[in-house]
Formats: structure tokens, sequence, C-alpha cells
């Protein structure tokens, strides 16, 4: 069976002979430690495919990302990075005020001048599933543009100006999204981060009144497409679970080990995939293999069951150890020690 | 407690800041937490009553409500704001001596790491509890922890962290503290980090939500 079938099959909550992979990595990780990955990947190649294309340079693009010091994005918002290889925080806010609002411009360069001239090429060429990484994170990107505690303001006062904004970047995100939906590949994600370690970041009445319904959109456009939606968020979001499955997102990559992943399986099993993970807060750079081996093994009790609906993926940090990583897929591969029915072996 | 203390202790929990602020949209027309503040002032009451028992109380509410997951970041935010227009016309009182705040809390976010809304929450609530907060920022070092506590001996410290890959910097700074002031009390919170690497570390306490911060000072005073 082919990496795409495979994943297809998880996506379609169809029974396949093992999780299909995936492995995000940090800047850090391939500026560094090149060899350890290129090592990894030999062991335990990826079912995952990006889409060769290129957006377009952005007219206030200025310096370099992952370095220390700081650099611009197409946006205009100032990047500072104080560790190299990590993103950073945006610490300059171009709609800091709002007397801006007026002229500013998403950089709808970067979308004029992309080329996906070979973006349906690259996904006849590969039998993996090809999954591109759209530009849409609405709430990030407001975050970005005014700073969090603007935002957080802005939308418990409900001002017009953020109403103006949102629907500002969301056209831009609509444009992209639309870009993607015209090409041949698999799957489009989109993200955001909704969660703080314990609860969302704001109520879910807010979520589904101001956000839901943009997401919406995004994913209407994608399914009549025939697209395979999937969705990031990092903390805890499980009251938002059951609206990202409604308004059409296949697969959601969250934070399982902030929640109660038990309830999450029993919840949500067979109606989403789940994309990963395993906790990079705690035991991907500091537990040990017995301790990661029994991390995965409670993942696929609680959400696999030897059934399918699960990507074995997680996120190689900075300074994880490579034997902590390998041990992820290396348990993967095991046979399912559990009852699946619920009890443990 | 008067009534009028009672009222701004409702907006500081509501997040209500003044007669013109559309928030909460239950309370919109309404006095907010400044102007009932400078009638409160205006009818003689004793700032430090004030302080305690509408200030404090208040934020001590939407503190605990947040810690329960009942109320949100936008809606804590909100009643920092309103405590902040409350404290606006405390200010000369604190200036000239006669209300005095429970003690001194340094805070910042540690050397390598950049993020701080966590902190600014944190640095919020704690100053609504009735305590002095001198926020040294983000990317902070041990020297600059150490000085702050030269010059405010006998303050209590907090340390966040967002990033895995900074948490061994959390740890030397807390080390260092204990080193040159084994008695201060050193508080960390932020994402990656538990109660067991508090301990680890030899932090004296980690708190998942400011208020938790707020009673564990409380304790020390």
């Amino acid at each position: 069976m082919s990496s795409r079938d495979l994943v297809i099959k998880t996506l379609n909550h169809e029974p396949v002979e093992r999780a299909p992979r995936d492995l995000w990595t940090l800047p850090g990780l391939s500026m560094n430690r090149g060899d350890e990955l290129e090592r990894l990947l030999a062991k335990f190649p990826t079912d995952f495919a990006a889409p060769k294309a290129r957006y377009g340079h952005g007219d206030r693009d200025k310096g370099e990302a992952y370095r220390i010091g700081q650099y611009t994005d197409s946006w205009g918002s100032v990047w500072h990075v104080a560790e190299e290889g990590v993103v950073g925080e945006v610490k300059g806010f171009p709609l800091q005020g709002w007397s801006n609002l007026g002229s500013y411009r998403p950089p709808y360069e970067v979308l004029d001048n992309a080329d996906f001239s070979v973006v349906n090429k690259s996904c006849a060429d590969t039998d993996k599933f090809v999954l591109a990484g759209s530009q849409a994170r609405l709430f990030e990107r407001l975050q970005f543009l005014r700073g969090s505690e603007n935002v957080f303001i802005d939308l418990a006062c409900g001002t017009k100006e953020l109403r103006q904004l949102i629907e500002m970047v969301h056209d831009f995100e609509m444009r992209d999204i639309c870009m993607w939906a015209e090409t041949d590949v698999d799957g489009v994600s989109f993200m955001d981060d909704w969660g703080a370690q314990n609860s969302l970041l704001i109520s879910p009445d807010m979520w589904r009144e101001v956000f839901k319904p943009l997401y919406r959109n995004y994913c209407d456009v994608l399914r009549e497409a025939g697209k395979y939606i999937f969705f990031h968020s990092d903390g805890y979001i499980e009251p938002i679970y059951e609206d990202l499955i409604e308004i059409g997102v296949h697969a959601v990559n969250s934070q399982l080990f902030c929640m109660d992943i038990e309830g999450i399986g029993e919840k949500y099993r067979g109606r989403v995939t789940f994309w990963g993970e395993i906790d990079r807060q705690h035991l991907l750079p500091f537990g040990t293999i017995d301790e990661i081996r029994n991390a995965v093994r409670r993942v696929r009790l609680a959400l696999d069951r030897g059934q399918g609906g699960v990507i074995a993926q997680c996120e190689w940090g900075k300074h994880d150890p490579y034997e902590n990583i390998e041990a992820v897929y290396d348990e993967w591969m095991e046979p399912m020690d559990g009852d699946v029915t619920g009890k443990c072996a | 407690m008067e009534e009028i203390l009672t009222q701004i202790a409702l907006c500081i929990e509501r997040g209500k800041i003044n007669l013109e602020s559309p928030y909460p949209p239950d309370m919109k027309g309404q006095p907010g937490a400044d102007e009932l503040t400078k009638q409160a002032i205006e009818q003689e009451i004793a700032p430090g009553k004030i302080l305690s028992d509408a200030l404090v109380p208040g934020m001590q509410v939407v503190g605990e409500k947040f810690a329960k997951g009942e109320v949100y970041i936008p809606d804590l935010l909100m009643s920092a704001k309103a405590m902040n227009a409350s404290m606006e016309h405390l200010k000369p009182f604190f200036e000239s001596g006669e209300v005095k705040t429970r003690g001194v809390f340094i805070i910042g976010t540690v050397q390598g790491d950049l993020h701080d809304i966590g902190k600014n929450l944190v640095g919020m609530v704690v100053k609504g509890g009735g305590w002095e907060v001198i926020d040294l920022g983000v990317d902070v070092s041990t020297e600059k922890f150490i000085g702050a506590l030269d010059q405010n001996p006998g303050a209590a410290v907090g340390l966040s962290a967002l990033l895995t890959t900074t948490m061994p910097n959390m740890e030397n700074i807390v080390k260092s503290i204990k080193e040159k002031y084994p008695d201060t009390k050193v508080i960390i919170g932020g994402a990656p980090i538990n109660e067991s690497y508090a301990e680890k570390i030899g932090a004296d306490a980690y708190y998942p939500d400011p208020q938790g911060a707020v009673n564990f000072l409380n304790s020390t005073v």
C-alpha cells in the first residue's frame, strides 16, 4: 500500500497495517542536527510530502528568520529571536494603534507572485500524501499585527476596528486557501493556537461567534475541492473539538497530553483523525525511553485501538534526544499490547 | 462594607473600567471602577480600605474564576484594566506612604525566552492582590534578578518560561537567587513547568494560574 493510500485510509477511519508517520521539526533541529534527522528519516520514512511551491517575496520582508536578532515578516510584524533556531516572538506590531488601519494592506504580493507551477507535478511524482501548509492562521495573525493583549481586549469590547481587521485577514487567507484548492494536493492544513495549558484562551462561545464561521469558510472551499483538511492548535482545545468536526476538519493536531486523552478517545474516536502527538513539553525533551514508549501505548490504546484513525506524529524540538524520537516511531511499529476493549494487558 | 466598595469590587470583577466603556455589555452606561473610586475617596473612605475591601476582593473573585476555567483571558484583562483605573486614584496615597502594599514581587521571563503574556497576567493579578509588582520584562538575566533583589530586600520573585529550551536558565536563576538570598521565596510558572520541576530546581512553588501565586504570596506575610 502506498503512503498516500495509508494516510487516506487513516483519514477515512479504515483499518491500516500501521499508522502513517509524520514528523515535525523545529528550525533549530535542521539547522544544527541535520545528520540525526537524516538518520531517523532513513529508518522511519514519513508518509507525508510537501508540495513544491514557493510564495512570493513580501515587500516588508527584512532580515533572516530563526537567527538571533530580529526580522520582519511580510505583514510587517517584527520578530525578536533570543535563541538560535527558535521562531521567536513578535515585538513590533504594525497595527498596535488603529491609526494605520485605513492604509494597511495585507501582503498580497506574496500570493500574486507565488509560484505554484510545479505543484501538480510534484503531487504526481510522489506516492506520499501531499499536504500543503496554508498561510491561514487568523487568530495568531491578529495577534502578530495588534499584540495579544490588544486583541483580547478588542474581542471583549467587540470593536468595529477589530471586525474590519478580521475581515481583511480572512479575505487574504481565503484567497490562499482557494489557490491550494485548485491544485492536486491531497490535503491542506491551517492553524491557530487556541489553548492555554488547561483551558481555551477565549470562551468557547466567543470562539463560536467570531471565529468558527470563518473557519467554516475555509473548510467549505476545501471540502468542495475534495481536499482533506488538517488543523493544528497548541494547548487545551477539547471544548472546540466537536465544532472542528462539525465544520469539516478531517484531522486535528493538538496537545493531547494537556487533555484527557482517554476522554477524547471516547468522544471523538472514529469521527476525526488524531494527527499525533506525543508530549513535547515534558516527555520528548526530558522523558526516559520507557516513559515515551508508555506514552505511545497510551495514545494507541485510547485513540487507535488497532482500528486506525491516528497519525503517528511528534514534534522534534531543538534539544530533544534522538533516542526519544526514535522510540516514538519504533513503538508505533510494535504490536498492540493492550486489550483493545479498554483493559491494559 | 460600604455599598460603594461593593460596587467597585463588582466593577473590577466584571471588568467595568469607566462610564464610557462598552464592556461588559450588561453594565453599559453605568459608572465604572474609575468614577466609583474617585467618589469613594471624595466620601473620605480610607484609601487603604478601598484597596483591601474593594480592589483586592474584586480581583480575587475574577482570579479564582479564571483558575476554575469559568472566565478567560479577555475577562481577566478587562478586570486588570478596571483595577488599574482604580489604582490611578490611589497612587498618591501609595506615594505618600498612607497606603502600604503587602510586599514586593519581582517578576520576569527568564533569559532566552521572550514570551510575556503569561507573565503579564500573573503580574496584573498579583498587583490586584495588593502587592507592588516590579516587572523586569522578558529575556531577564540572573544578574538582573539579583540586582532587583539587591534593591528590594525581602521581595519575592516570580520566574516565567514558555520554552523547554529555556527551562535550564530558570534552574540557574533559581539557584543563584537561593545562593545569595536563601530566604527569598521563588515562584515559577509557564506552560512546560510543573510542580515536580519546581521541586527539582529548588523553587518554593509552582502555580498553573495567577491566583495561586497570589494566595501563596499572601501566605508568606
